[in-house]
């Protein structure tokens, strides 16, 4: 069986496969290849500061001549490569398609054969540990009992280390032909790879992924990562079930999942915009009232009529004079605007002094809350007209279920804008990049070249602007005052907590803020939906929070 | 090699007590996923001698000492200590065991003082108060004893990193051991510390300690260990008295071939003086005074000193990270003055950090994430970060650096200290740095290894970029530079051609202000 070990051949080593290799390379060599390196050292020489601006443009202009030739040569040889490629990776195909079921039989064979040395070693050991008991016996009979005790202690010790290295030596020799097994999948990827000069095909890519997945999935580790959605699921499960029992209706419906999703939707900014400064290893006090310094404001501009507050004691504005698009933007812009300027200012404190964001956003959070009070004097700012409140809040009408209406909140919209843009900027763009450098390691980040000032004002500021959006579309769910959004920064802080943004700064992903609020928002409505006392929920979110944290840190414990 | 000669007989043990095994491991495993780190390793220590445990990077030397302590859980094999079996759950059970160790990468609470780390889990109580007087009482009279000069008071951040390791190393020595494990004990340590450490040593040797020193450090291993054992790919290899072997053997032993040179021909060619130091003079502690000196286009300038002669410091003003009360900067025909790291990164430099924990790496991220860190420019399509491009970067330097690891996503934290520091010299070179500035490149990396950066060195010099190297290993410095600047105690105390120079000279010039 074990003979076929020399004798299955490497694909790196197929002679077809080498020959089209070096054919390939040959025909790439004054063409695409060419191309690629000419223009990498067209961008090292446009950076560099050494060179002469005038010397630089004569060697980039000579340059370019050249790429012009190349791909002349490129254009020439272009059919031929691609007829090439076409053939070779066919071939390709087919021997790797040969290689891996050989390789997955000769694994197979051998995980068959570890299993079964596994077995018998296990009854020798057994045997032997059983013997060797009776003759320590025999041979302590006449001396004390605790020499026997002692000698019989370091002899379990003995038979237990032996069972456990069996038990590890199969583990790894099953392990090892696992390995075996997908290396054979991985090396058929890479040489189809190599042949294409590089590309990927989409499809193999996610065959790669899917096989990587399966293939390091450990049950322990999945319920780590996942156990608190799946507990959570389980909750969400048991829950829809009890609802029709307890008299109060069929949770599970569509109509439902749509209102969780809408209160979902303005929660979600105040999420995405804390958990920047979670990453940051952080965090942000102030939200609560940065929601209400932006409601309030939108409640004021977008108010039908002469306003029932007065600010500052100022004599109170009227808006209805400007056309309500102007009303819109402004209301938006100026919400944005004030909870920057704000979270600006904390910024600062943190950025430059390196003062906590706890204690900087401490002072924002009470002076807005002062501001806030003192010029509306708490008094709520009463309703925004109705017509922008159903264009903007509003739901689409989508039909009929029986004798209910299906309507689609419009809110969601900007919501999947806002989470689109979020994840965005965190792993699309170099900033992003560096919000996880800074965050991780921020002495390491300075040497990098990142300014860990700029990148915390950037991070401050963005929050700032989802939290002045989100504030926005916040004064169209109900009417503004001094009070609205209290409480609103623990929701946020808890939910990317849950979703797994890491109070230690570095680790993260939207994603898991964007499942945090779903799961806390439907949390919400699923037990105020049952009739539990509001006050009870919040026994619940703390057993959510501990909990989501407890499982990740464990995740983090050094398991050795 | 070592200028200093360190006595190598001393009045042995009754013949019977070095029989004894103390330490008695055997047929020790242990596997990483799928990374077998440690296979069938056997080791034994006897009484009152030094075994020297020797391997490359991710031999699996480390990882051999934290499965004895319990820090690692192992996956098979035995342990005796003192013929009684062992299974340590962790380091305090093995320390109240007289099993102690002196860490590679010093795990010290850097904001307290030098007595709270020495009775960091078991501090005197009196009346149940914390005895203060007691404790620092004791402190001196373990310093006293090892003939230490060390204000038990101090706060161990303003300490150097040599000084720690020095009260790391009375931390074991304070637990009445019997078995003291010292992991890279000398790699911040300066010739005469080192001498120092071997005094230690070697008085409580004689007392009947025994100790596993692992080391790099062949001419240490041959000065005071009295065994060897050399591990390759998780594997024994070798097992002898040193008294029975040569370097030759060892080295053989420890990368499979044997390397007829410890360093490659320094045969780069520098040309003409393009950068240029005038009477640079920082403006914070520790103050660098009035530093002049020139470097070749092409050359590998050496730097040389005691700890505390401020060479760590230079280099940081050099890359913009240490402010600069006044002097001159010159770059061919320009004047530089970087504000930050930033700036200097446009003009094609690079720095390696001495402690790669503190500032050179990104300890919770991946291996991807922390080559790719300082070009992210380099890997966008349209405009946008590419993960494809990136994850080619990561497997590009992977593959260059020869770094062992499962995949570019690993946790950098999963790999072994001299692993780590290639992928930081591989992130680097993603740059493709014109001045590349090294402080202690090669610290912490095995013999293969440093060997594979040497030849990287030349072979950049060769290409005409510049490399200033920050090195504290007499050796290493004469062997792999073209010119040495010697600091003493803040100043240029001399600068010298390589080939013409020797230790003596150093070690003069090195404390010619002090």
């Amino acid at each position: 069986m074990n003979a076929d070990y020399q004798e299955i051949m490497e694909l790196t080593e197929d002679p077809k496969i080498i020959e089209y290799s070096q054919t390939l390379n040959k025909l790439r060599e004054n063409g695409v290849n060419k191309i690629k390196k000419l223009r990498q050292d067209i961008v090292a020489l446009r950076k560099s500061k050494m060179v002469h601006p005038q010397e630089k443009r004569k060697q980039i202009k000579a340059w370019k001549e050249e790429i012009r030739l190349a791909k002349k040569d490129a254009a020439q040889n272009k059919a031929a490569i691609d007829e090439l490629v076409k053939e070779s990776v066919a071939y390709a195909n087919k021997a790797a398609k040969t290689f891996i079921d050989q390789v997955t039989i000769r694994e197979d064979e051998a995980i068959a054969e570890v299993k079964q040395a596994y077995l018998e070693e296990v009854r020798t050991i057994k045997e032997e540990a059983k013997r060797a008991e009776t003759a320590i016996r025999s041979e302590y009979k006449g001396r004390s009992r605790k020499e026997l005790k002692a000698e019989l202690e370091a002899h379990r010790y003995k038979t237990k280390t032996a069972l456990f290295d069996a038990r590890s030596h199969r583990q790894q020799a099953i392990d090892q032909a696992l390995a075996a097994k997908n290396q054979a999948f991985v090396d058929h990827v890479q040489t189809n790879r190599n042949l294409r000069n590089g590309k990927t095909k989409f499809s193999e890519d996610r065959q790669l992924k899917r096989r990587e997945y399966r293939y390091n999935f450990k049950l322990s580790q999945f319920l780590l990562a996942n156990g608190l959605y799946i507990a959570i699921g389980i909750f969400f499960i048991v829950v829809i079930i009890l609802a029709p029992l307890s008299g109060a209706g069929n949770l599970l419906t569509l109509p439902n999942i749509l209102t969780i999703l809408e209160q979902a939707s303005t929660r979600m900014f105040f999420a995405l915009g804390v958990a920047g400064l979670i990453l940051l290893a952080g965090t942000d006090l102030s939200v609560g009232r940065m929601v209400a310094l932006g409601a309030v404001t939108t409640g004021l501009i977008l108010h039908p009529g002469k306003n029932i507050v007065s600010v500052f004691r100022y004599p109170t504005w009227d808006f209805t004079p400007m056309a309500m698009s102007n009303r819109v933007l402004m209301a938006l812009g100026l919400s944005i605007l004030l909870c920057v300027a704000f979270s600006s200012f904390a910024g600062v404190f943190t950025a430059r002094l390196k003062i906590h964001p706890f204690i900087s956003t401490l002072a924002t959070q009470l002076i807005i809350y002062g501001l806030l009070f003192f010029g509306t004097s708490g008094t709520p700012v009463g309703s925004i007209d109705r017509n922008i409140k159903d264009a903007i809040g509003g739901r689409w009408i989508l039909g009929q279920i029986g004798s209910q209406y299906v309507t689609f909140p419009k809110l969601i919209i900007p919501a999947l804008f806002a989470i689109f843009i979020a994840w965005f900027i965190w792993n699309k763009t170099i900033f992003g990049k560096n919000m996880y450098a800074v965050g991780g390691n921020a002495e390491a980040a300075s040497v990098s070249g990142i300014s860990v000032f700029k990148v915390t004002m950037g991070v401050f500021i963005m929050a700032g602007i989802f939290y002045g959006s989100g504030a926005f579309l916040e004064a169209f769910r109900a009417n503004a005052s001094a009070g609205t959004g209290q409480g609103y920064e623990l929701d946020a802080i808890a939910a990317c907590v849950v979703g797994g943004i890491s109070f230690n700064g570095g680790i993260g992903k939207i994603s898991g803020a964007v499942v945090g609020v779903i799961i806390f928002t439907g949390l919400t409505y699923c037990l105020t939906f049952l009739g539990i006392d509001t006050n009870l929920q919040f026994v619940f979110k703390g057993f959510i929070i501990i909990t989501a944290v407890a499982l990740d840190s464990v995740k983090y414990l050094k398991k050795k | 090699m070592r200028g200093g000669t360190f006595p190598h007989a001393f009045p042995n043990l009754p013949e019977n007590a070095m029989q004894e095994p103390v330490l008695e491991i055997n047929y020790l495993s242990k596997s990483f996923a799928k990374n077998k780190v440690l296979d069938n390793v056997a080791v034994t220590v006897h009484k009152g001698r030094v075994l020297g445990l020797m391997g490359e990077n991710g031999a699996g030397k480390s990882t051999l000492v934290k499965c004895l302590f319990g820090i690692y859980a192992k996956d098979e094999g035995q342990m005796f200590l003192n013929g009684k079996p062992i299974d340590f759950k962790n380091p305090k059970e093995a320390l109240e065991n007289g099993v102690a160790m002196v860490h590679q990468e010093l795990n010290q609470c850097l904001d307290r003082s030098i007595t709270d780390n020495l009775f960091l889990g078991r501090y005197p109580l009196r009346f149940g108060v914390i005895d203060e007087a007691r404790m620092l009482m004791e402190a001196n009279q373990l310093f006293a004893s090892l003939n230490m000069n060390i204000n038990p008071r101090t706060i161990m951040r303003t300490m150097s990193v040599s000084h720690r390791q020095m009260v790391e190393i009375a931390k074991a020595v304070s637990y009445d051991a019997k078995i003291i494990v010292l992991d890279e004990p000398t790699s911040s340590l300066t010739e005469r510390e080192v001498k120092k450490l071997f005094s230690i040593i070697d008085d409580l040797r004689k007392k009947g300690v025994s100790f596993i020193y692992i080391s790099h450090k062949m001419d240490e291993v041959f000065e005071i260990c009295d065994d060897v054992e050399v591990l390759r790919d998780g594997k024994m290899v070798l097992s002898k008295p040193v008294a029975e072997t040569t370097m030759d053997e060892i080295v053989s032993a420890l990368v499979g071939r044997s390397l007829d040179k410890r360093y490659p021909d320094v045969d780069n060619n520098p040309g003409e003086e393009y950068f240029h130091i005038r009477n640079l003079t920082t403006k914070f502690d520790p103050v660098l005074q009035d530093i002049s000196f020139s470097v070749r286009k092409g050359e590998i300038f050496g730097l040389y000193g005691l700890v505390g002669a401020g060479r760590s410091e230079l280099l940081e003003a050099l890359f913009g990270i240490r402010t600069i009360a006044s002097g001159e900067i010159v770059l061919g025909n320009k004047k530089l003055r970087f504000k930050n790291a930033k700036e200097a990164m446009a003009y094609d430099f690079a720095l390696i950090t001495e402690e790669r924990k503190l500032n050179g790496m990104f300890g919770k991220d991946t291996i991807k994430f922390n080559t790719v860190i300082t070009n992210l420019e380099s890997y966008k399509t349209m405009n946008v970060l590419s993960n494809r491009k990136m994850l080619d970067a990561a497997n590009r330097q992977i593959v260059q650096m020869r770094t062992k690891c499962v995949s570019a996503e690993e946790l950098i934290s999963s790999l072994s200290g001299g692993n780590q520091q290639k992928v930081i010299i591989g992130k680097w070179l993603e740059r493709q740095p014109e001045i590349f500035l090294m402080d202690e490149p090669t610290r912490g990396i095995d013999v293969g290894a440093k060997y594979e950066i040497y030849q990287l060195i030349i072979r950049m010099a060769k290409e005409g970029k510049t490399i200033i190297v920050v090195s504290s290993e007499m050796p290493e410095i004469l062997g792999i530079t073209n010119r040495i600047a010697v600091m003493s105690n803040r100043r240029l105390a001399g600068i010298v051609n390589t080939n013409e120079t020797n230790q003596e000279e150093l070690i003069r010039l090195s404390a010619k202000y002090l």
